[in-house]
């Protein structure tokens, strides 16, 4: 009788260990990157000024004519107001009350490869799932180098000298400025003005680190390039600069991904992509940006306010963005293309999902100024929870810009009846020959589709997952493989909790 | 083109209703000023701009007399002769009653017209109106007009506002439409440079449509704010550009309107047509609203454009406000020229050129046209754009070589 019951009693706590796993599972675990870590780092005060500024110059042993840049920058930011067109709604930032540079102490010598590096950063990233080390990549996977950037720094790339075989320059952007100051000098702020907005100016005046890379003519780089960004110190910016140039008749995939810990104040993430496609060039760059967005009241999360713009800058030069986001409590962000050489094109694919109270203010912008040129916008917008999503999108054809095509998609889908979709597109034609076309469509996951999916076994959750993911299709389908699985995963994970 | 204080203390004696309050708003909103293209609501209408073109050529009035319509004409403002029908109760004009928000660069046209308003018809439907009610507004004169028009429970009426001023005119239109009222408002703008407004409020299960056809002048800004306060409540709007003219003396119209659906259950549908020669500008700018709890609403929204020419303009921005999960909402955008395979199609039956590009503008205008239900008004609203068509393309001539 007793044996019985101790049975009993062990297999109700086995189900209960059970059931506490499955919570934690869907409860306080779902943001797998929210851990920290713990190790030394150098950090200036909090606060910007001239001085700050030039301290970060002096940090990275930079020219003067970069030093003279970021004074100047900081100079318009300063004369600079913060937009607030924008459908979000944020505290003001105290741009005094931010630290400007943090980077491993143990980056201070300069580690001269991988192999040198801090094994707790290296312990980090491969806790991200990010492999630093180049045996530990699987035989038969295709290869992906990656510039990891921790806060202020860059803390290696891999197969560097792999890819320098073929000419392919790819390194952490201070590194860029040391060895290839011609090419930085050439292109640097060429796309993205310093005052073009606010957020250009204060990371023209501020960025500390980021990614360079140089394709060069008639190359098709031989592997997918990749950059990590973690932010790891609490209170910190990151300002980060990627500059991507595809010379003539070269091709290259860039891709990037972002993560934060879980904290309660919200953090600063301004950067700027800048690329440049020459004559023939193609470049593709996709983002997985996974950034905290906060817990379920809204509390923490990264301020994303990024400027990424791309500049098909000579003839029959093609530059495509894919983008998921899921992460960062308020996104600004609008890939754009310059579609300045004739018979250039554009491309942009978007999903953005917002969960919570996180709010999304995104889009792009097609200027059409060369001839023949064509672009193409998908959009797909997932709102749940009490967030906002936002599409804001500009097509223009310039007077000049003869047959300009452009078509542009951008549904929304809203799950629950406390969150808010919006669409803003802006579509100007100054061309009689332009063909201009724009659909949207907001609606919500019938109850058809849901009690199908239910009916054959699975979950609430499993359904909206398995319906959003075929929502995004046409956006999943353009992401490189390794992306494309994270971020099938990540539409179910950033939906838990939405529905039921 | 306008001073307003200028204008004010010229006509200030003439106009009813309390002169001080008046000068208030006015001096309120000329601190204000015009809007500036940095007005996110007026960024493809330079108004400052636009509004120092001069004045258009006179036209013809459109003929009613085949529907038998009543009509108002304001000639520089006063009234001429004033409409008598059974279910029509006219007041007089006493002056704007209800004062505007405090001004911003968004709603400071209003308060201009709040604080210069010298007429408008203050109209009270009730029943049925057995034949359209014309508003006529002519005359050279700067002329600011504010008109109330009320739909009792029930009510039906076809409202026409044919605009034919050559100089500036400043337009209100405050409607109301009580339970289950219908009203539709057809709008032909042939000459001047007219800010128009119009506030549009729609209670249980009433239906408004708004038709507006643009043959002319240099500038027509069109703006309606339509709120759709409660279940099954209806509205259209429907526009229709045709855009000519060379530099200053171009066609500038632009639609904006704000619609939205504070209750469940309502639906909207819009359409705007362009056709734009010469250096003709058309703007569309459409916002469709869905408050929180507004569940299963059915808004559409279309803009459609022809471009005629190299020096044309088409500027969209079709926006979706969306608080509600329960929704049907789309809009769709389309611009480009004349679709050659189509041209091509009617020259190989034998259609000349003219014929073949008139057909065409006729066929893509007609689907604005085709929303008035009245027959007579239908037939006299084709007329008018047949007849613009062929000014600007030539005749259609059935196939006949030319």
């Amino acid at each position: 009788m007793s044996e019985a019951k101790a049975s009993m009693s062990e297999a109700k706590a086995s189900i209960d260990k059970e059931t506490v796993e499955q919570v934690a599972q869907f409860g306080g675990e779902h943001y797998k990157y929210g851990f920290t870590t713990e190790i030394d780092m150098d950090r200036v005060e909090n606060g910007l000024s001239e001085d700050i500024i030039r301290f970060i110059s002096a940090k990275k042993e930079e020219p003067q004519w970069l030093l003279d840049w970021r004074l100047d920058a900081y100079e318009r930011w300063l004369t600079m107001e913060e937009p607030e067109w924008a459908h979000v709604d944020y505290p003001k930032i105290d741009y005094q009350d931010l630290c400007y540079y943090a980077a491993p102490k143990s980056m201070e010598d300069g580690p001269k490869s991988l192999d040198e590096v801090d094994p707790e950063l290296l312990k980090t990233y491969k806790k991200l799932g990010i492999p630093l080390i180049e045996q530990e990549m699987l035989a038969g996977v295709r290869k992906v180098a990656v510039d990891a950037v921790f806060d202020s720094v860059s803390v290696g790339t891999t197969f560097r000298d792999e890819l320098a075989k073929d000419g392919v320059i790819f390194c952490s952007f201070s590194e860029a400025v040391k060895e290839h100051p011609d090419l930085v000098q050439k292109y640097l702020g060429s796309v993205v003005p310093k005052s073009d907005n606010y957020f250009t100016a204060l990371n023209s005046a501020v960025f500390s680190d980021g990614s360079f890379v140089y394709i060069p003519p008639g190359v098709r780089c031989p592997m997918e390039l990749s950059t990590y960004f973690r932010i790891n110190e609490a209170n910190t910016g990151q300002f980060e600069r990627t500059l991507v140039i595809a010379d003539k008749g070269s091709y290259v995939s860039y891709l990037e991904g972002c993560t934060a810990p879980m904290r309660d104040e919200n953090q600063l993430h301004a950067a700027v992509v800048e690329l440049v496609a020459l004559e023939d060039a193609e470049i593709k760059y996709s983002t997985v940006q996974n950034w905290y967005p906060g817990d379920a009241d809204g509390k923490g999360g990264i301020y994303n306010f990024v400027t990424k713009r791309g500049d098909c800058r000579e003839d029959r030069a093609r530059i495509s963005w894919t983008q998921v986001e899921t992460g960062s409590a308020v996104t600004w962000k609008y890939p754009s293309c310059i579609l300045r050489g004739d018979g250039s094109s554009g491309e942009f694919y978007s999903i953005a999902i917002s969960n919570n109270l996180q709010q999304v203010d995104s889009g792009t912008k097609m200027i059409h100024l060369g001839k023949n040129t064509s672009s193409k916008i998908i959009s797909k917008g997932i709102s749940a929870g009490r967030s906002s999503n936002c599409y804001r999108g500009q097509v223009s054809v310039h007077p000049k810009a003869a047959n300009a095509r452009n078509f542009t998609q951008c549904d929304s889908l809203l799950i629950g009846d406390k969150c808010a979709a919006h669409t803003v597109p802006y579509i100007e034609a100054k061309n009689l020959s332009a063909l201009l076309e724009h659909e949207a469509t907001t609606s919500k996951i019938s109850d058809d589709q849901l009690f199908f999916c239910q009916q054959r076994g699975l979950d609430a959750e499993e359904a909206v997952a398995l319906i959003v993911n075929g929502f995004c299709r046409d956006v999943l389908q353009n992401l490189p493989m390794e992306f494309a699985v994270e971020a099938q995963q990540l539409v179910g994970i950033s939906l838990e909790g939405s529905v039921g | 083109m306008l001073d307003a204080q200028a204008h004010f203390e010229q006509i200030r004696d003439t106009l009813p209703g309390d002169g001080q309050a008046r000068a208030a708003t006015l001096a309120a909103a000329e601190a204000v000023g015009l809007p500036t293209r940095r007005v996110e609501s007026w960024h493809y209408t330079d108004l400052a701009r636009l509004l120092k073109s001069g004045e258009t050529a006179v036209v013809r009035a459109v003929d009613f007399s085949s529907v038998e319509a009543l009509e108002a004409h304001f000639e520089n403002g006063v009234l001429q002769s004033e409409p008598q029908a059974d279910g029509l109760q006219i007041t007089p004009f006493l002056g704007t009653l209800a004062s505007p928000d405090a001004p911003s660069p968004d709603n400071v046209m209003a308060n201009y017209n709040h604080a210069l308003a010298q007429n408008g018809l203050t109209a009270e439907v009730s029943g049925t109106l057995a034949h359209p009610l014309v508003i006529r507004t002519s005359g050279s004169e700067p002329v600011h007009l504010a008109h109330k028009i009320s739909l009792a429970a029930g009510a039906k009426a076809v409202l026409v506002d044919d605009h034919m001023a050559t100089g500036y005119s400043n337009v209100v239109f405050d409607i109301t439409l009580g339970e289950g009222a219908e009203l539709t408002l057809l709008r032909s703008q042939q000459a001047g440079h007219q800010v128009g407004l119009s506030h549009v409020t729609l209670e249980q299960d009433a239906k408004y449509k708004s038709v507006a056809m643009i043959s002319g002048g240099t500038l027509a800004r069109h703006e309606a704010h339509v709120s759709l306060k409660a279940a099954q409540a209806h509205a259209e709007l429907h526009s229709a550009v045709l855009g000519h003219g060379l530099s200053k003396a171009a066609t500038h119209a632009d639609f904006t309107y704000v619609i939205e659906h504070q209750a469940a259950d309502t639906s909207s549908h819009t359409s705007a047509y362009n056709v734009l020669d010469g250096n003709a500008r058309g703007v569309f700018q459409g916002k469709i609203i869905v408050r929180p709890d507004a569940q299963r609403v059915d808004a559409q929204m279309q803009t459609r454009a022809m471009m005629l020419s190299e020096g044309a303009e088409m500027d969209a921005k079709p926006e979706l406000e969306i608080y509600a999960d329960d929704v049907v909402c789309a809009h769709g955008s389309a611009i480009g020229e004349l679709d050659r395979d189509a041209l091509f199609f009617l020259r190989s039956r034998g259609l000349d050129e003219a014929s073949a590009r008139h057909l065409l503008v006729a066929a893509f205008l007609e689907q604005v046209t085709t929303h008035i239900d009245d027959e007579g008004l239908s037939e006299i609203m084709r007329g008018l754009v047949d007849a613009k068509i062929n000014t600007l393309l030539g005749n259609f001539n059935g196939g006949a070589s030319a």
